[in-house]
């Protein structure tokens, strides 16, 4: 069990003027809530504006921004340095007070996340069909979907695992990355708090699906 | 009867028209499941058939949390008298079902649960996608589940069906579990966050089949 004394910080990916704007919005009101947590941005060229850290990822060229970002969320510990990170998709933003999932990690948890709010018969509906239906042979039934999000980690050698499960599974078919943690997860068993949908499209953590994509 | 459909079907439920896939479970009339199972558009679940346990199987068990009796009606057919007990220890086999028989769990997922307990300390359903630890029990269970775990805006299990590896994580889990009071699935929170087991989270209709059509379909 690590102490509270572990270094933190939190991720965003922006691969794409869109995304990096809106990241840089999630980064901005993450550090106006949590002046003392650094964050950084993943990004596919240098153009910091207002953002003390930025780390630039320029492999996949010729890939959709989607599939860039992807990328670099699978291999998250690359590029952030700390103990204990949280991730947010660039169209979430922070609104509320995180310190019960930080206090999960410093108990112990090594992953924390929420559910997916699509379940059983509407799990992994934005996954390509071949994709779900090989997911769920792999797994002999139907898994629990989590949702890729928002997450917390604590940089643990079992952590590491599974993101180079993660990475490897998400390679195979550079789609969705959900279906590939569900699959990476059940490879590599994680200490795993669970959290409600406040904490991911609520009250805490705001979700805006699509936002990315939208012209507005 | 429960049937599983193995083409997508479009069935009218209590009057609406639902959507399944292939693989869907559904509740319908016998005469509609009979009809569908000839038609070749869905099956239904041969226990028999189910590797859930081997004649020589002493490893596999399931504790009888309650309701023994309505669970023996179901499984009883392909139990042995080694592979059941509603006496402790808990933990007498290698894998354990804990079942409380209120509840009837979908049965083709104990195989696959066994198999994850190779690698995971524990498997659990989630009680349901809407209902959080903030919404059941007493304000009591609450304020004190609150005081270890933080923050009650976290899903609950349906402690009604565990399936549980026997190592010594397990052991302080269930002691933990035992000597919590209270609501019972608040309570496995707080035995939950204590030990902090390998676990991985399952769909709630492991537990409980009807489950998916009872939350708050569709979602965004």
């Amino acid at each position: 069990m690590k102490s509270g004394r572990a270094s933190r910080g939190a991720v965003w990916v922006g691969i794409g003027d869109r995304a990096h704007a809106l990241a840089v919005r999630g980064y901005t009101r993450f550090r106006q809530l949590n002046p003392d947590t650094p964050g950084l941005i993943v990004t596919e060229c240098a153009r910091a504006r207002g953002v003390e850290y930025e780390v630039v990822v320029d492999d996949l060229a010729g890939a959709t921004d989607a599939a860039r970002a992807r990328n670099a969320k699978v291999r998250l510990p690359e590029f952030a340095p700390w103990d204990q990170v949280l991730y947010l998709d660039a169209d979430t933003l922070v609104n509320g007070d995180l310190s019960p999932c930080w206090a999960a990690l410093d108990t112990g948890w090594e992953l924390v996340i929420a559910p997916s709010t699509n379940q059983d018969r509407g799990a992994f509906w934005h996954v390509d069909p071949a994709e779900a239906a090989e997911t769920m042979e792999q797994l002999h039934s139907m898994p629990l979907q989590l949702q890729g999000g928002m997450f917390l980690y604590h940089r643990t050698a079992a952590i590491l695992d599974l993101f180079d499960a993660w990475r490897e599974e998400w390679g195979k078919r550079m789609g969705e990355d959900q279906a590939a943690l569900v699959r990476a997860l059940h490879r590599c068993p994680i200490r795993t708090w669970l959290l409600g949908r406040p904490f991911n499209g609520g009250a805490v953590v705001a979700h805006r699906f699509g936002e990315i994509l939208r012209n507005d | 009867m429960w049937i599983q459909f193995r083409t997508s079907k479009m069935l009218y439920i209590a009057g609406k028209p639902t959507q399944f896939r292939a693989g869907d479970w559904c509740d319908v009339g016998k005469s509609v499941a009979l009809r569908l199972i000839e038609t070749g558009e869905a099956t239904t679940t041969d226990i028999t058939k189910l590797a859930v346990f081997t004649t020589s199987d002493v490893d596999r068990g399931i504790f009888f949390a309650a309701n023994k009796d309505r669970g023996m009606s179901i499984l009883g057919r392909i139990l042995g008298p080694a592979n059941w007990s509603t006496e402790l220890p808990i933990l007498r086999w290698l894998k354990t079902m804990y079942w409380d028989a209120s509840t009837v769990p979908a049965l083709e997922v104990i195989p696959t649960a066994w198999d994850l307990l190779d690698r995971w300390e524990v498997v659990a359903p989630l009680l349901s996608y809407d209902t959080l630890a903030k919404d059941i029990g007493t304000p009591e269970d609450r304020a004190l589940t609150e005081a270890l775990i933080l923050d009650l805006r976290v899903p609950v299990y349906d402690t009604r069906v565990i399936f549980l590896r026997k190592c010594q994580a397990i052991e302080d889990l269930m002691a933990a579990w035992a000597g919590e009071p209270g609501d019972r699935r608040l309570a496995f929170m707080r035995a939950l966050w204590t030990v902090k087991p390998l676990i991985l989270s399952t769909p709630a209709t492991w537990a409980d089949r009807g489950a998916h059509d009872r939350e708050k379909w569709p979602r965004k």
